[in-house]
């Protein structure tokens, strides 16, 4: 247990500073004009130095390095506001990671490098109009055809990015709905496929990130299938893994905003008397750390094989409450300005109202809270399945 | 960085929770800790890693003691003799802290009280609420003046000494209002007042990491018993309404003990985060720990507010550290005014 990094990690840090500070600096997209081809641009920036797949093997495009030096690149990118976007995030921090367990060689020559590149921006096709939650009760089918291909057809929701995606990690039906999560097999879909169109959803905050996804009779070969017919709900559970595993960035912005809220009751002497706003801030300032100290944790816990330990069921949870906790504070500190949105508030000049719906959607992404609540009281304290 | 266990670290884990089992099944149900638990519990050498004398560091050691023994409410005592006790005596030039080490001389700290004074080798004063032994051989003071703290040790059997014992909440500890009067003591040290303030610092630590022991035992022990317990045809604990807030509390609890590990690094390397940090962990870990032993006591249903069962000890204890060293309340407080001057810096 230590706080300090060793000799080597120390040289490491200080080679990812320094790029940051000089190259990083000279390609990273402006706010103003963000758009996903500069997105993809900063993604090959960064594979130039060496900074995304940093655990891959080096036969794909990554470092071969360790968990540790990861976690360094993760936290210097966040800490220079920096970060990789999120819509390329899926593909880096969720389905490559997920290709690395369950890929055959093939799959990952042909789709790593190309992610790791910023050449393909991937999406998730897991959630259905009638299946959230319960996941294993989706409906979209892949029939197998005589030639051992296969036909899709159904809708999927939610999935973030696939308006600029090239490609889909879909979960389909294959077998008998009685046989649930056990019947279910996951595809790796071009978008461009013929029968695969896109609708986009405007969200809370005003921006449509998120898609409706539909399948028309969409042809996919067997070489689509991801570890096996019947395998897709084990793929299903390493990618939720790591989406629930990694909060560097978000983290990033909470020190930022929390900063920017202690300035504005520091200014104003009724709320800096305020003996609830205080303890509350001391909640916020708590959080942080405690969110931080989880991850720090976890570092070493990648293998989405075994059982998740407690902490890591806890973490999504931890992340939920903290940016709860500060959104509602940031809320009830703005007073009447609550009712109006204004910017340059917050990170990246958002303002507090977008902040607050972005809570209320943590709480439900990646699997909702109350879920993650369950998946606690079964595999870590032992109770029984209450569904 | 990295806040994983070592393997030796491990070790000692397993070590002193089968100390724990080992005495939870054998103990007093009343809860005090006897001499001899007291000399068997030294015999692990919990001790030593608090003594500045022997080695430095050993602060991860000691959470991970502080919180297995918090696991069976064996936690009370031994914060706040490898926070003061153990580290003022080695002070001492001469063989004080020897027995201590080996658990024959049980000592109780007393901290600052009012109108101390002293006269040569004879202390005066009053010190309300101080956490001891039952019985104590020894109580350990300080006398503030000026900037210094001087560190007194009395024998707890001289006819100067008072302790009115309280009515303690919890069932393992003993509290009293200790009066001096002229009684004979030993100087042991004179320290400048800051330095109690790493002691200070590591009792909000060690009294963090007995909570998230209580509190885990509580909740563990809860979920055991919602397995079993029937109603409308099924194991209490396959409902929501009965699994959610237990799984909630452990959730808190996780968080709170990465928080415990990252804050024993930080005293451990003695960083300028280390003193807000020791402030978070204790609020926090007191406010999880209340709320988490109360759902467990309610999981119980009647049985769980009533002495057939022991779940209420661990609600005690857990409302009883809370309030020592500094509640959640108090601390939640000292902390917003901290946060808030570092954040705008």
């Amino acid at each position: 247990m230590r706080i300090e990094d060793t000799v080597e990690e120390a040289a490491y840090r200080n080679r990812v500073r320094e790029w940051i500070a000089t190259e990083g600096r000279d390609q990273w997209p402006t706010a103003a004009g963000r758009e996903s081809a500069e997105e993809r641009h900063w993604v090959q920036a960064l594979q130039g130095a060496g900074l995304v797949g940093v655990t891959w093997p080096e036969t794909y495009g990554g470092q071969g390095l360790s968990p540790g030096h990861e976690a360094i690149v993760a936290a210097e990118l966040a800490e220079a506001g920096m970060p990789i976007p999120t819509s390329m995030g899926v593909g880096l921090n969720m389905v490559g990671p997920a290709l690395l367990v369950h890929g055959s060689p093939e799959q990952q020559r042909q789709l790593l490098p190309a992610i790791l590149s910023g050449a393909a921006v991937w999406c998730e096709g897991f959630s259905e109009p009638d299946a959230g939650s319960d996941l294993a009760a989706i409906r979209t089918r892949a029939t197998s055809q005589p030639d051992g291909s296969y036909r899709v057809s159904g809708a999927k929701v939610w999935c973030s990015f696939a308006h600029a995606s090239d490609w889909c990690l879909l979960l389909a039906r294959t077998g008998a709905r009685e046989h649930g999560s056990r019947a279910i097999t996951c595809f790796l879909v071009p978008m461009t496929s013929p029968g695969v169109s896109v609708r986009p959803l405007r969200q809370i905050t005003g921006e449509s990130e998120f898609n409706e996804v539909f399948f028309d009779e969409v042809e996919l070969p067997s070489s689509a299938v991801l570890d096996g017919p019947g395998r897709g709900w084990a793929v299903a559970m390493t990618t939720l893994f790591y989406e629930r595993s990694r909060y560097h960035d978000q983290l990033a912005g909470f020190a930022v905003n929390l900063s920017g809220l202690a300035r504005r009751v520091a200014a104003d002497p009724k709320l800096r008397d305020d003996a609830r706003v205080l303890e509350r801030l001391a909640g916020a300032w708590t959080d942080l750390q405690i969110v931080r100290a989880t991850m720090l944790r976890l570092g070493q816990e990648r293998d989405p094989g075994g059982t998740t330990t407690a902490a890591g069921l806890a973490l999504k949870l931890l992340w939920t409450g903290a940016i709860e906790g500060l959104t509602s504070l940031a809320l009830d500190v703005l007073g009447p300005m609550a009712a109006v949105e204004s910017s340059d508030e917050t990170v990246d000049g958002h303002s507090w109202q977008r902040e607050l719906f972005l809570a209320q959607m943590w709480a439900v992404a990646g699997g909702s809270t109350e879920i993650a609540r369950s998946v606690l009281a079964e595999q870590s304290l032992g109770l029984p399945r209450s569904r | 960085m990295d806040l994983e266990l070592s393997e030796d670290q491990r070790s000692l884990k397993a070590l002193v929770a089968d100390f724990g089992r080992d005495w939870a099944t054998s103990s007093d149900p009343a809860g005090q800790t006897s001499p001899d638990a007291w000399r068997r519990l030294a015999g692990l050498g919990v001790f030593e890693l608090a003594d500045v004398e022997v080695g430095t560091g050993g602060i991860v050691e000691q959470v991970i003691v502080a919180e297995e023994l918090g696991r069976v409410l064996l936690g009370a005592q031994y914060a706040f003799t490898a926070s003061y006790v153990v580290p003022l005596l080695s002070l001492a030039t001469d063989g004080e802290i020897a027995p201590v080490i080996l658990g024959n001389r049980r000592v109780s700290f007393a901290g600052s009280g009012r109108r101390v004074v002293s006269a040569g080798c004879d202390l005066s004063g009053e010190w309300d609420l101080v956490p001891g032994f039952e019985p104590t051989d020894a109580y350990l003071l300080v006398e503030d003046v000026g900037a210094v703290a001087r560190i007194w040790l009395a024998a707890a059997d001289d006819s100067g000494v008072s302790a009115e014992p309280l009515h303690d909440l919890d069932l393992g500890s003993t509290t009293v209002n200790l009066r001096f009067c002229q009684t004979p003591s030993w100087l042991v040290a004179e320290v400048p007042r800051e330095q109690l303030v790493s002691s200070h610092q590591r009792a909000r630590l060690l009294i963090a990491a007995e909570l998230i022991g209580v509190a885990e035992a509580a909740i563990r022990a809860a979920a055991e018993y919602a397995k079993v317990r029937v109603a409308f045809g099924k194991p209490i604990g396959s409902y929501q309404g009965v699994s959610h807030p237990l799984a909630g509390s452990l959730a808190q609890l996780e968080g709170v003990r990465s928080l415990l590990y990252l804050t024993a690094c930080h005293l451990e390397a003695d960083t300028t985060d280390a003193a807000m940090l020791s402030l978070a962990v204790k609020a926090r870990a007191g406010a999880v720990a209340v709320e988490a032993t109360g759902r467990a006591l309610h999981t119980f249903g009647g049985i769980g507010f009533t002495w057939e069962h022991p779940i209420h000890r661990y609600h005690r204890r857990a409302i009883a550290a809370n309030a020592t060293a500094g509640s959640s309340f108090e601390l939640g407080h000292q902390l917003g005014l901290e946060a808030l001057a570092c954040l705008t810096r």
